[in-house]
């Protein structure tokens, strides 16, 4: 290829711009609703209504579900009929959230313009910023493999393939992230009554050892099922793309996905733990670590590998995780069992 | 190394005496007749897996039965052989049966932890299926370009928006703690003061994002910083592209 093409091609840009430069400024709208969601969502956890949150969510997500083959194929609005779907359901969720936390008189409109004191919210931020960091971390390599991604090929095969695959492993991901969530809440509960314990002197515990053990025996064992059950239906996920050239490219990284799942259900229970037991700085220097990682591997893999590639960094991020999250339970967990233990 | 760690914390796990145990449930007749975990003092799983790097050989620790089989195995008889073979085909059942076994329990940890985790879980599984069958519809399409498209927008927009997860957790805890209390007043200003935080942010970024898409675009799509003319004030470009 000569230099003149390539500067002609940089020029014209990618061609999926075509399509994510109004598909973003669609979205752009949704922003508002989605905040409004996000603190409706949060304050029904506070007040431990979280199964009517969920209600409102699975709601929503119907509308969508409903709106999606209507808007993008019935009206014929294409890909936009996708976001339209999205902003449609994002609107109603919001005005759900706002019509309940009026009624509730949770939310005053003359209170709207009161700043919170940096007194009742400082510590939860620096409480946050390990999570931050991670949320950080994470987006910015997401980030860094899309653009690597888009650029494997002008014709959107790659991108279309790689949606595939992500797609297969967030599925599979689920139960998983569930595991990871629930660790996160029985270790500090568990914690929390560790000081109890000791005052009452109960010999009724169970240590913290046997709760994150058999978590992981049932990540581990969960994972495999998960893996074996995706590979047995594994044309069948590659025929949800019509396009045979999407479904060669997405066979390999779908592949690598599925054989991923058990190690990744093993990571999301260890930063379970880590988060569950204030091990936030471990966390953050994992997640970081394992993202140099990614990002390393991203400068040359891809271009040997394609897509594959992209996928192998993944695997490579995912296996830092790992060692950084088993690392923190062999130290924390392993060298000194006695000293955590819970109430049944 | 997983397979090491899980069997390293059940080996720990078997090692508790009974009176820390305290009123862990008696076990069943049935449990009684299941076959019982080894129990491996961690020193000694410790010293087997300092031996090999082979995760296998922590794995699967030869029995002295299947160490009788493999010496029996030189001098056999022909038609012994299917018979052999069998035998250690159901050894190597028993063993996976004990494994799967070691695993599910269904004790009440086990309980404990699916109470928590099965909501969860359904709580995880609306965004993914959601957006698996977004993507089912947009892949009928046939256009390869329109789903790497809106996996570029939709990553950027993702990430834009989870820059500001830790609001969720902030509202959470502060209504949880005033709530907790009774305090109204108290849980109103943290609902107010999280809505107006948002709602700052919310807007900044939509209207950032709405104007300077091609910049937001530009960190994903190559050649996304030429902006197309009149792009920023152009609602028409919207469904023209």
């Amino acid at each position: 290829m000569t230099t003149h093409s390539h500067l002609d091609k940089f020029l014209a840009g990618s061609p999926a711009l075509e399509t994510a430069r109004p598909y973003l400024k669609l979205r752009a709208f949704s922003f508002v609703p989605m905040m409004i969601s996000f603190v409706g969502f949060s304050t029904l956890r506070g007040t431990m209504e979280i199964p009517l949150a969920v209600k409102i969510t699975t709601g929503t997500s119907l509308l969508t579900v409903i709106l999606d083959p209507l808007l993008i194929h019935v009206l014929g609005f294409g890909v936009f009929g996708s976001a339209l779907a999205s902003l449609g359901a994002e609107y109603t969720a919001a005005s759900v959230y706002l019509k309940l936390l009026l009624d509730r008189n949770l939310l005053k409109l003359q209170k709207l313009t009161k700043l919170p004191a940096w007194g009742s919210v400082a510590p939860l931020i620096k409480g946050s910023v390990a999570l931050q960091i991670r949320s950080f971390a994470m987006n910015l390599i997401q980030l860094a493999a899309a653009r690597v991604i888009q650029s494997i090929d002008e014709a959107g095969v790659a991108p279309a393939a790689h949606a595939l695959a992500l797609q297969t492993f967030q599925l599979g991901g689920i139960l998983f992230g569930a595991l990871g969530m629930a660790t996160q809440t029985l270790v500090p509960s568990t914690l929390a009554s560790l000081a109890e314990r000791k005052e009452t002197k109960d010999p009724s515990t169970v240590s913290v050892t046997t709760l994150v053990s058999r978590l992981l025996s049932w990540g581990f064992f969960l994972g495999l099922v998960v893996s074996m059950f995706q590979f047995t239906f594994l044309p069948g996920i590659l025929k949800s793309s019509p396009l045979v050239e999407v479904r060669d490219a997405a066979r390999i990284p779908t592949l690598i996905s599925i054989s991923m799942q058990a190690f990744n259900a093993i990571v999301n229970i260890g930063e379970g733990t880590m988060m569950g037991y204030g091990g936030f700085e471990w966390m953050s220097v994992t997640i970081v670590l394992a993202s140099l990682g990614y990002v390393t591997t991203l400068q040359f893999l891809p271009q040997t590998f394609g897509l594959t590639g992209v996928w192998m960094c993944m695997a490579t991020f995912t296996a830092i995780r790992m060692v950084g999250s088993l690392s923190f339970l062999i130290t924390k967990l392993l060298r000194a069992p006695q000293k955590i233990s819970i109430p049944q | 190394m997983v397979v090491f760690l899980i069997r390293h914390v059940h080996s720990a796990e078997s090692n508790i005496p009974q009176k820390r145990m305290g009123t862990l449930p008696r076990p069943s007749t049935k449990d009684m007749y299941r076959p019982q975990p080894q129990v491996i003092p961690i020193e000694q799983h410790r010293l087997m897996a300092e031996k090999s790097d082979d995760d296998s050989t922590t794995d699967s620790i030869p029995s002295m039965d299947s160490h009788m089989a493999l010496e029996g195995k030189e001098g056999i008889e022909e038609e012994e052989r299917p018979q052999i073979q069998l035998q250690e085909v159901s050894k190597k059942s028993a063993t996976m049966r004990e494994m799967i076994q070691r695993v599910i329990r269904l004790d009440h940890v086990d309980r404990m932890i699916f109470r928590t985790a099965l909501p969860l879980s359904a709580v995880f599984a609306i965004v993914p299926v959601g957006m698996a069958l977004d993507l089912f519809w947009v892949n009928r399409l046939g256009d390869t370009l329109a789903v790497a498209g809106q996996a570029a927008a939709n990553q950027v927009y993702n990430s834009a928006f989870w820059l500001f997860s830790f609001l969720p957790i902030i509202t959470a805890t502060l209504v949880s703690k005033s709530h907790a209390s009774g305090d109204l007043e108290q849980t109103q200003d943290a609902v107010c003061q999280a809505m107006l935080f948002s709602l700052l942010i919310a807007i900044t970024a939509g209207m950032l994002m709405f104007f300077k898409t091609s910049k937001a675009l530009g960190s994903i799509l190559k050649g996304a910083i030429t902006p197309l003319p009149h792009e920023s004030s152009c609602f028409v470009l919207i469904f023209n592209g």
